[in-house]
């Protein structure tokens, strides 16, 4: 007798289990929960917004792909799945400022060192396991760029991630801003240019003989910014002299030992997208972002992704901040400030009514690593969702 | 004159430390300053490991290690305080997979039974910020473990400018090697096969290195058996005499009587040897018409293999292989190793182990993980990285210890990132400390020294102004043995 309750009981247990799991799936596949019932009510977490003060509790409503409303005591309207989110964070989704994901090998031209008319949207695979992947990551919005081995490598597209159902990416931006380099990975023997001065020689004649109608000539008139992708110091100098002199719009990428160049470059108001950054760094180098915040520069973050892991955008953060950048700097760097730097903030970047439901559910402060992402929505549909991990000594 | 006010304020400088106490330094060394023996480090909260962290604890630190540790301890008189309030207080961090302190030249070395020691650069000038990242130990091996060799790896403390010997904490302290590490992004199914293959052959061979030493000792006894009895036949004295050979000065002017000397002894030896020789020859000729019997000859002596000894150790199950393994056939076949030849595993890397964690912890394996963060993907190994495999192993039940992999030290100074980078899929703190702290010296086979501040450990402690897991820690001052051996005012 006592067998079969035991029995029973278990089945219960096991039945419980599995609707929960297919629940899990459901919402987590190419349904997403809106389509059942009116919106998405994330309820009881905290909300760091971006803009605006933090919400210690808050409720985001989401329909239809966007954010309804925002607030800490939003009564959720009939017809609304609920998700209670007691004790998570919520921010926006994160934006990668370079990017190669699911083109890696595609991205450059080995003959010619100026590449205008490459277009990076053209090499995009969205069906690679790099790009499956990467939907963990908490990254929403990346930069799909050429690679820094061209001196002007072409127009980057500013891409939402994919998800199962992204048989056609969503662009943000097919056009988006150009990639130039300025850095050692420009210079190839076996071709012009060899020499750093030979690469700003170039850029500057191509940028001088641009006519009306040529593809470099939206630089000029500041229709486009520029990515200018640099690693130390003196090539950032010599490329804030350049974005000077042709009067050009645009923020320096990767930048892996910049901090002697910190005053300078927030003087100018150039901005720098950190990363992706290593363990074996020198403190110098992972000082850069905490030397151009601190000097009123603005700050944002790159991965360079599949070079590393997509998610290591937030370790590269932490590493900033756990070398002295100012906390909010980096969580704006990963989102806000790089919006703005793309020309995309009314669209995402930060959680406000309006905007696009890209949101990162985090377990804990998002720059605390012992915090993990939970959950990864893309206009109002969970793209991610973290397994549970079941065993004796489970949190 | 100049240099005894240079050397003062040295000294001044390395004493100063910790809110402006006088604390026994590294540099000052024992014979210069009076080493203060006993030391109590109070108010901070502390991160026992081994229990659960008290908030305003008191360590008493006497001649280099821990003596006690508690919440309202009774300090004998005398004793030189440290107040410690508000910052914490926890173990010497570990990095259990490294190439500290290895030149370049050094960490690539292919050849087998090298001693990590011979290679070390203590003057490396990022040991220092090793110790600012709070890693005060770490297992240091050559990068190549090519799988028909083997390398060894040594435990070491992190000690800036020391004696390598004094750097040393466990010697032998494993066996390297690897078991279907491709060469970037090519790998095939054959080679990965025989690379398990070519392990498996290497440890067959150290049996056979065992036999033959076994069979060396015999048939030494035996030869010196026979000897004997042939010196009986020919009718030699039962003990040889040491000739001139053996004992005898070189060749050396000053030398020359003695050498005559020892030439006329030797000859006279060598003839009432030959005579009495040549006569029983004789007899024995005339007589019974035999031979001579011939001098039995010296068994060879095997050559000795650093490697196969340190393997010889890992058969005994005294110290554990550690095989880099990271695709699932791969640390199958490593778990093989366990049950073909009982030995005790530890796996590396072990990138998709969280799916056999039941066998793992069957096989009683330990596993040393990571790089968990800012490593290249690329690699074939790293396909299906699984950031929560930490995790699962140790709800398993299986020891984990975290390793940094690089060939740059510096890169050790971030274990407690990686730590709590570990703990995010669903670990509790004190159980992700475990795995730069606790479990990791027990993997390393060091618990007994390092790891958790228990009584009678050693002092290896550092003093941070947060949890060692937190973005932003800062650590003001490391002791190794009760000694500063960093400190942030002078880093």
């Amino acid at each position: 007798m006592k067998g079969t309750t035991i029995v029973v009981a278990a089945l219960l247990v096991w039945a419980g289990i599995a609707g929960a799991q297919s629940k899990g799936a459901q919402s987590a596949g190419i349904q997403s929960a809106e389509i059942q019932s009116g919106g998405l009510a994330l309820v009881g977490a905290k909300i760091l917004p971006m803009r605006g003060e933090d919400l210690e509790k808050g409720t985001i409503l989401i329909r239809e792909g966007k954010i309804e409303g925002i607030g800490p005591r939003l009564s959720v309207p009939d017809g609304f799945e609920r998700l209670n989110l007691e004790g998570r964070v919520v921010m926006p989704g994160m934006i990668d400022l370079n990017a190669y994901l699911g083109a890696y090998g595609e991205l450059h031209e080995n003959i010619h060192a100026l590449t205008p008319d490459i277009r990076a949207a053209d090499a995009f695979n969205p069906f690679k396991d790099e790009v499956k992947r990467a939907r963990s990551s908490g990254v929403t919005t990346f930069v799909l760029a050429p690679r820094d081995r061209n001196v002007v490598g072409g127009r980057t597209s500013v891409v939402k991630m994919p998800g199962e159902d992204a048989i056609r990416p969503r662009f943000l931006n097919r056009l988006g801003p150009w990639k130039i380099s300025l850095g050692q990975a420009a210079l190839q023997s076996g071709r012009a240019p060899t020499s750093r001065a030979g690469a700003v020689a170039l850029v500057r004649s191509a940028l001088e003989n641009a006519q009306p109608g040529d593809a470099l000539h939206a630089l000029i008139r500041r229709e486009t910014s520029a990515l200018i992708h640099v690693q130390t110091a003196a090539e950032a100098e010599r490329t804030v002299a350049l974005m000077k002199a042709y009067n050009l719009r645009g923020c320096l990428v990767n930048a892996l030992d910049v901090k002697d160049a910190a005053a300078s470059l927030a003087k100018a108001g150039v901005a720098v997208a950190f990363g992706p950054y290593s363990l074996d760094l020198l403190d110098r180098q992972l000082q850069g972002a905490a030397a151009l915040a601190a000097a009123g520069g603005r700050v944002a973050f790159v991965s360079d992704a599949p070079r590393t892991r997509m998610a290591d955008i937030r370790v590269t953060a932490v590493l900033a901040v756990h070398l002295g950048l100012d906390r909010r700097a980096a969580l704006r760097g990963l989102t806000l400030t790089a919006a703005e730097l793309l020309g995309v903030q009314d669209r995402v970047g930060s959680l406000e009514a309006g905007k696009d439901a890209d949101m990162v559910v985090f377990s804990g402060d998002p720059l605390d690593l012992t915090s993990s992402i939970e959950r990864v929505l893309v206009d109002g549909k969970t793209l991610y969702i973290r397994k549970k991990i079941s065993g004796k000594g489970a949190k | 004159m100049k240099t005894s006010v240079v050397g003062l304020l040295v000294l001044t400088l390395c004493c100063t430390s910790l809110h402006g106490q006088e604390l026994p330094s590294g540099k000052a060394g024992a014979s210069r300053a009076k080493p203060v023996k006993r030391l109590a480090l109070k108010g901070a909260t502390v991160l026992t490991v081994s229990g659960e962290p008290l908030t305003g604890g008191t360590v008493l630190i006497e001649d280099g290690k821990i003596a006690a540790v508690g919440k309202d301890l009774a300090l004998p008189e005398g004793v030189q305080v440290v107040d410690l309030t508000g910052s914490f207080l926890f173990p010497g961090l570990i990095d259990a997979g490294s190439y500290i302190g290895l030149l370049p030249s050094e960490a690539a070395e292919r050849k087998g039974g090298l001693a990590v020691k011979d290679g070390l650069d203590p003057f490396d000038s990022r040991l220092r910020r090793v110790l600012a990242g709070g890693v005060t130990a770490a297992f240091v091996s050559p990068r190549h473990h090519q799988a028909s060799t083997g390398v060894l790896g040594t435990v070491i403390r992190i000690k800036p400018g020391e004696k390598p010997e004094n750097m040393v904490l466990k010697e032998t302290a494993a066996v390297r090697t690897s078991i279907g590490v491709s060469s970037g992004t090519v790998s095939d199914t054959l080679s990965r096969w025989k690379s398990y293959q070519s392990v498996v052959r290497v440890l067959k061979g150290v049996k056979s290195y065992t036999e033959a030493k076994k069979k060396y000792g015999k048939d030494l006894e035996k030869w010196k058996k026979d000897l004997k009895e042939w010196r009986k036949k020919v009718g030699l004295p039962a003990e040889e005499k040491k000739t001139s050979k053996d004992a005898g000065p070189k060749k050396n002017g000053k030398k020359e009587v003695k050498k005559k000397t020892d030439k006329t002894a030797k000859k006279t030896v060598k003839k009432t040897a030959d005579k009495t020789a040549k006569k029983t020859a004789k007899k024995t000729t005339t007589t019974k018409k035999k031979k001579v019997p011939k001098r039995p000859r010296k068994p060879r002596t095997p050559r000795k293999d650093p490697v196969k000894e340190a393997l010889e150790a890992v058969l005994e199950k005294k110290i554990p292989l550690r095989v880099e393994a990271h695709r699932a056939e791969d640390i199958r076949r490593a778990l093989n190793l366990v049950e073909t030849f009982d030995l005790s595993l530890v796996l590396e890397g072990a990138t998709e182990a969280g799916a056999l964690a039941k066998e793992v912890e069957t096989a009683g394996a330990s596993v040393v993980a990571g790089p968990l963060v800012l490593f290249d993907p690329r690699r074939l190994e790293y396909a299906n990285f699984d950031a929560s495999t930490p995790t699962r192993l140790i709800h398993a039940g299986i020891p984990v210890a975290l390793a940094s992999a690089s060939s740059n030290p510096l890169a050790s100074r971030f274990m407690g990132l990686m730590a709590a980078y570990a703990a995010g899929p669903g670990l509790k703190r004190n159980q992700a400390l475990k795995t730069i702290t606790l479990d990791a010296a027990r993997i390393l086979g060091v618990e007994d020294r390092i790891g958790s501040i228990q009584k009678g450990k050693s002092a290896d402690l550092v003093v941070a102004d947060r949890h060692p897991l937190e973005t932003g820690c800062v650590v003001s001052t490391v002791f190794i043995e009760g000694v500063v051996v960093y400190s942030a005012r002078n880093p």
